[in-house]
């Protein structure tokens, strides 16, 4: 091998490692992408947990509350206070059935 | 010395602190290999990045599969589906005949040179680190020597003569690496 070989060897590989750079910094792109979407979902699912839950539970029993003793609701009014929470929790459970898996 | 973590300790870092510099650390192990391996499928620069791109991104998500073999021999062979997939798709799609395509191919890749190429990188990996450094420096970063060595504390005649010899040493190995595997 000559040293102009050699030499024209090394460009070539420099232009490689760029390429190879080039996907590093692209791949962890989309990783760090991933994280913080993963980061995200996590305090989104916590604080839903925290604070949506709850309040959903609040607002279906006033639902349901004014839904049994209001006199003031139109009777629409009331089934469709009784029928969301249904409704809801109807949904909830055909979600989690349709990804059920059961684990061997 | 730095001890360098094993591939299973960084997966394990990934997996349950979703650290994602133990995935870079990682993927710097096996990128050349991976491209290397897209090229010679793709037979195309671009492509071959993209699949690349692609093995290693598919690798991070489906890394809780991952059976504890080579990490690069796995992520090779997601890009060899990834690669043929792509050649696939690319083939039903073309309109023009097959091998007109394949002729304007060739010319962007030369296999003789990516063995060639593969064959330097691993005879630079095999040399001690200060040497593999001055190579760096020197062909990677485009470092000039005079400045090479005040970072290394020696004159520039120096750095040329130890240069010289590692040139030399690469010649060597090269020369007597069978490039027609």
């Amino acid at each position: 091998m000559t040293d102009q070989e050699l030499d024209s060897l090394f460009t070539e590989s420099a232009k490689r490692q760029q390429s190879v750079e080039q996907i590093n910094a692209s791949v962890m792109r989309s990783v760090r992408r991933d994280l913080h979407l993963q980061l995200v979902r996590k305090w989104a699912r916590l604080i839903g947990g925290c604070f949506g839950v709850p309040l959903a539970l609040v607002l279906y029993g006033f639902a349901l509350h004014e839904a049994m003793s209001g006199t003031a609701l139109q009777t629409p009014l009331r089934v469709a206070c009784i029928a969301l929470p249904l409704i809801t929790i109807g949904l909830l459970l055909a979600v989690r059935l349709r990804n059920f898996r059961m684990e061997v | 010395m730095a001890i360098r973590p094993t591939d299973i300790e960084l997966i394990r870092e990934v997996l349950q602190d979703s650290n994602a510099r133990a995935f870079e650390t990682l993927m710097k192990r096996y990128t050349s290999q991976v491209y290397g391996a897209a090229i010679r499928l793709m037979k195309d620069e671009e492509n071959a990045q993209e699949v690349t791109q692609l093995a290693f991104i598919q690798a991070y998500k489906q890394l809780d599969s991952w059976r504890g073999e080579n990490f690069g021999a796995w992520v090779t062979i997601i890009a060899n589906h990834i690669a043929l997939r792509l050649l696939e798709k690319e083939k039903r799609r073309q309109t023009e005949p097959l091998d007109e395509n394949t002729d304007a191919q060739d010319e962007t890749y030369d296999e003789q040179k990516e063995q060639r190429l593969q064959s330097l990188e691993a005879a630079v990996a095999q040399l001690p680190e200060a040497d593999r450094q001055i190579i760096r420096w020197h062909y990677y970063e485009d470092i000039p020597l005079q400045i090479i060595a005040q970072r290394v504390g020696q004159t520039e005649n120096n750095i040329k003569v130890r240069m010289y010899r590692i040139r030399e040493r690469l010649k060597k190995v090269l020369t007597s690496t069978p490039t027609n595997l």
